[in-house]
């Protein structure tokens, strides 16, 4: 029979483990909450800056920018992938890193070397053992525009200089606080087809000063940062939500454990109960 | 009259308001924008913006990015834009001369030609954040 003092002591570190689960759930609630607001304020950003891309390249359909340009022999194709920096939120690092992995596979026949770089302490642990990994960034605590503009730097230069021929980036996407998909973005070469078709064919009545091709120079660069921006985004609510489903469901399961252990105790109580009894009596009867 | 000026970053919007006039840093050269501006689209440059609401100045140190003009409004996206009130002057000078430092350092050596462009780059928005701040 279970010592009674044992499952007493059980109960209560399952509910500590109760309390710390569920402090969880509630802080990651709220930074879902941020992390959201942070999604939403950058929409309007990105309305605007797809619309005139897409003008720009509906009007100048000869415009050249050297990331929007294809090079001719695929080489070396860096994969880049955003996950989180801890754990504790279920399958969600594992998707992102499964979908690298797919992707890299995926590529193997195109490009002669698939490389690596991490965003996130998740990702960059798991393959530092398995991949070259280029650069990883985990020092990335709440995200800012400025780390998105320092990924970019660090692709459209290699890119620029020949170093890679293509650049992917893997990241989950929030699509609701249940729900986070992993997606897979082409990054370099940028395609700004999707933008010129979403544009519609009326053509805004602008000078463009000093021409077209200066302005490119200046939203090529924006756009390859902020479709960078907006994947540590989505990864950081996507994050969230995560950990927040998952510390529901831990505690949840605590809850079950403690009543199971509840009935376990008062059982024994019992037990031990009756055996008292039966103890005094039959040492009654003997007398 | 006025002119309706938005400013947009990817963080969220940093100004919508109404104002008299707005001085932008384009790359070729400021420009101010009254009421009544011919309608065209510029790059912007690193640097300071001015808007004149009226009542006072506002500066505001903003990086790259492009401008919209219309008629009577005023479409700014950049990628980041810092109000005056909003900026630490002794820290954005200790920034600019380290900024300085580096951009000196960095000239001449192998790596710093493949770089220079950002360190020119990091150099002309702590430059901008100072002048910015200095006008408070």
């Amino acid at each position: 029979m279970p010592n009674l003092k044992d499952i007493k002591r059980r109960i209560g570190s399952v509910q500590n483990t109760q309390q710390i689960t569920s402090a969880m759930r509630m802080v990651a609630a709220a930074k879902l909450r941020r992390a959201q607001d942070a999604i939403i304020a950058a929409r309007p950003y990105a309305k605007r800056m797809y619309a005139t891309l897409g003008e720009i390249g509906k009007r100048q359909k000869d415009a050249e920018h050297i990331l929007l340009q294809p090079h001719e022999q695929l080489k070396v194709l860096e994969v880049v992938v955003v996950t989180s920096n801890r754990g504790l939120c279920g399958g969600f690092n594992a998707y992102a890193i499964k979908a690298a992995e797919r992707a890299i596979k995926e590529n193997a026949g195109a490009f002669d070397e698939i490389v690596v770089s991490a965003v996130g302490r998740k990702a960059s642990e798991y393959f530092s053992k398995r991949r070259t990994i280029i650069k990883s960034w985990t020092d990335m605590a709440a995200v800012e525009y400025s780390h998105a503009v320092e990924i970019a730097e660090h692709l459209t230069s290699r890119y620029e200089s020949g170093e890679i021929d293509g650049a992917v980036l893997i990241y989950n996407e929030f699509v609701s606080a249940m729900t986070q998909t992993p997606n897979t973005d082409q990054l370099l070469p940028l395609s700004v087809e999707a933008e010129m078709a979403e544009a519609g064919d009326a053509v805004m009545p602008f000078e463009i000063e000093p021409d077209a091709n200066a302005l490119l120079n200046v939203l090529v660069p924006q756009a390859v940062e902020f479709a960078i921006y907006r994947a540590l985004l989505e990864n950081q609510a996507g994050e969230h939500a995560a950990r927040m489903t998952a510390m529901e469901s831990a505690t949840r399961n605590t809850e079950d454990l403690i009543q199971s252990l509840t009935l376990q105790y008062n059982r024994a109580r019992q037990a031990a109960i009756t055996k008292e009894l039966v103890e005094i009596v039959s040492g009654a009867e003997a007398l | 009259m006025a002119v309706a000026l938005t400013v947009v970053t990817p963080e969220g919007q940093a100004y919508d308001e109404a104002v008299e006039s707005v001085v932008l840093p384009g790359v070729e050269g400021a420009f101010g924008v009254l009421s009544g501006h011919e309608v065209f689209m510029t790059a912007l440059q690193t640097g300071e913006m001015a808007i004149e609401t009226g009542t006072e100045t506002l500066y505001a140190a903003v990086s790259k990015g492009f401008a919209e003009v219309h008629e009577d409004a005023v479409t700014v996206m950049v990628g980041s834009c810092e109000f005056a009130h909003e900026i630490d002057l002794d820290r954005a000078k200790v920034a600019a001369e380290r900024a300085k430092a580096q951009l000196e350092e960095m000239r001449g050596t192998e790596e710093g030609e493949a770089h220079y462009q950002e360190y020119q780059e990091a150099y002309s928005q702590a430059v901008a954040r100072v002048s910015a701040a200095e006008h408070k």
